[in-house]
């Protein structure tokens, strides 16, 4: 009832019902994937750019009283929505291409579900707002499940013909799906986490997050690129143009992935 | 029962000789197990008889006929008005040719051009196996065949090419799967030559998995399921 209400909904925008009626929900959920890989990139430099201000902590510290009301809480709320549907959709696209699991449609209906649970339950956190856990326990257990999930993919693909890259794509999306969506909920599980300077810094100063972290930067910013070049290759035909675009791209999350690593391990 | 529908079409048309283009509106009356061949026709015939379309067999085994209704590529001879009256909740419709070559005239594209790829995975056995010592013809098992023999359906009408979401530096799924099903076919032994296109910068690594393909496909080949499996390295 609930699935048939939401898709009179989506029937009502003219644009998307001519696209699920001549494509399909997969189709609509291809441009989807990009969109929010997009949004989530420019977010990932936006990130970085903000988390330099850790050089300065005390000026850091004032930058975050500026993020500190309802609308920025809101759209860091928002954020969830790209990021767990990026994450779901594409171990979606992994179990289809990898592990022939050819039910798509439950796929798709479950990609829905997990992602709409996993956002109200964020939002249920960020709400109560003085949740306590063990980061070294958090991150241990999240850096173990990325560990398996990436050791899986990497096992049922790498023998494949597929090109390297493409293969190290799917491996690096099997690490960051508890990277990413455990980043978001631990950020979120008190107030402190993710806006008070003291706590980020004492976090992040720890080796072993040092490790986890540089690794999350590096993982993060090599899906991005080769997410980029790959949407830059279904549409850009010249090959000069291409080539020139690949590098500007390579250029621009280089630096921004250096200045990520760098912060990491200087702060 | 002899329903008639009131429907308008609105063609896109295309002289190349001013090279001009431009929306024409025909409003016909039409039973309802009509194709959308025979409204062409009907048109042709009675309203106007400059209208280009392509059509052959026009039994859904050539291929010929494939055209865009409402944004689904389709083909013309298959889809009774009826049907596509149902199927996009309304009896007015956009008639437009498939995106995957240049337009020569009306609804009419450049065939040769979209056979390239086609023509570029070479879709016939390359190296064939050696001839059965006793003089027989080579014989695929029942069970080889079953991996691939939907495949073999295709007609090459286009319509996955029309529909899929990688629109440039891609061979298209109806190449990549005349390059599977070569490579499924136990009497190909060039083998790896099919690889090496297969898995090429404009082979399986710029497909999407949006699984438009299988939904649009005419004779209903789940080709996005014979691309995943090249993929998954499962081509048995």
């Amino acid at each position: 009832m609930i699935e048939a209400y939401l898709i009179g909904i989506l029937e009502r925008s003219e644009r998307l019902s001519y696209y699920v009626g001549s494509r399909g929900w997969g189709f609509i959920l291809t441009w989807a994937h990009r969109i929010a890989g997009l949004i989530l990139i420019l977010y990932m430099l936006f990130h970085v750019y903000t988390l330099s201000g850790l050089y300065n902590p005390e000026a850091f510290a004032s930058k975050m009283k500026f993020f500190d009301n309802f609308i920025f809480t809101f759209l860091e709320w928002g954020l969830a929505v790209p990021v767990i549907f990026h994450a779901l959709n594409g171990t979606r696209l992994i179990l289809y291409e990898g592990f022939h699991v050819r039910q798509d449609a439950v796929m798709i209906r479950w990609v829905f579900v997990l992602s709409t649970i996993y956002i109200l339950t964020l939002g249920l956190l960020m709400l109560i707002g003085n949740q306590q856990v063990s980061a070294g326990f958090f991150w241990l257990v999240v850096a173990i499940a990325s560990a398996i999930l990436s050791t899986i993919i990497y096992r049922k693909i790498w023998h494949t013909q597929n090109v390297m890259l493409w293969k190290l794509q799917r491996v690096s999306g099997g690490l960051l799906l508890p990277l990413v969506s455990g980043h978001m909920f631990f950020m979120h599980l008190n107030y402190k986490a993710g806006h008070d300077v003291d706590t980020i810094m004492a976090r992040i100063s720890a080796p072993g997050m040092k490790i986890l972290d540089v690794a999350f930067v590096s993982v993060v910013f090599f899906h991005a690129g080769f997410g980029l070049y790959t949407v830059v290759g279904d549409y850009v035909e010249h090959r000069l143009l291409r080539s020139g675009l690949t590098i500007l791209m390579s250029f621009i999350l280089g630096v921004f992935a250096y200045a990520g690593v760098k912060l990491i391990l200087s702060v | 029962m002899s329903q008639e529908y009131d429907l308008t079409l609105k063609v896109s048309r295309y002289n190349p000789d001013i090279r001009r283009s431009w929306i024409q509106v025909y409003r016909l009356k039409a039973g309802r197990i009509l194709r959308f061949v025979d409204l062409f026709q009907k048109i042709n015939d009675e309203q106007d008889s400059t209208l280009a379309w392509r059509s052959s067999c026009e039994h859904g085994q050539c291929g010929t006929c494939g055209i865009r209704i409402n944004g689904k590529p389709l083909l013309s001879c298959e889809l009774l008005v009826e049907d596509a009256v149902r199927l996009f909740k309304t009896q007015t419709f956009t008639v437009e040719p498939l995106t995957v070559a240049p337009v020569t005239r009306d609804l009419v594209i450049d065939m040769e051009k979209a056979y390239e790829q086609v023509h570029f995975v070479k879709p016939y056995i390359i190296q064939p196996a050696p001839e059965h010592p006793e003089g027989d013809e080579y014989r695929i098992s029942p069970r080889e065949l079953e991996a691939y023999v939907e495949a073999t359906r295709c007609i090459n009408c286009f319509c996955c090419v029309a529909a899929c979401v990688t629109q440039k530096n891609y061979l298209g799924p109806n190449a990549v799967l005349a390059n599977i099903v070569r490579l499924m076919d136990p009497r190909e032994m060039a083998k790896q030559e099919r690889m090496d296109i297969l898995y090429s910068e404009q082979g399986t690594p710029r497909c999407r998995t949006a699984r438009a393909c299988s939904f649009v496909c005419p004779k209903e080949i789940d080709i996005a399921h014979f691309i995943a499996s090249a993929k998954e390295g499962n081509l048995k």
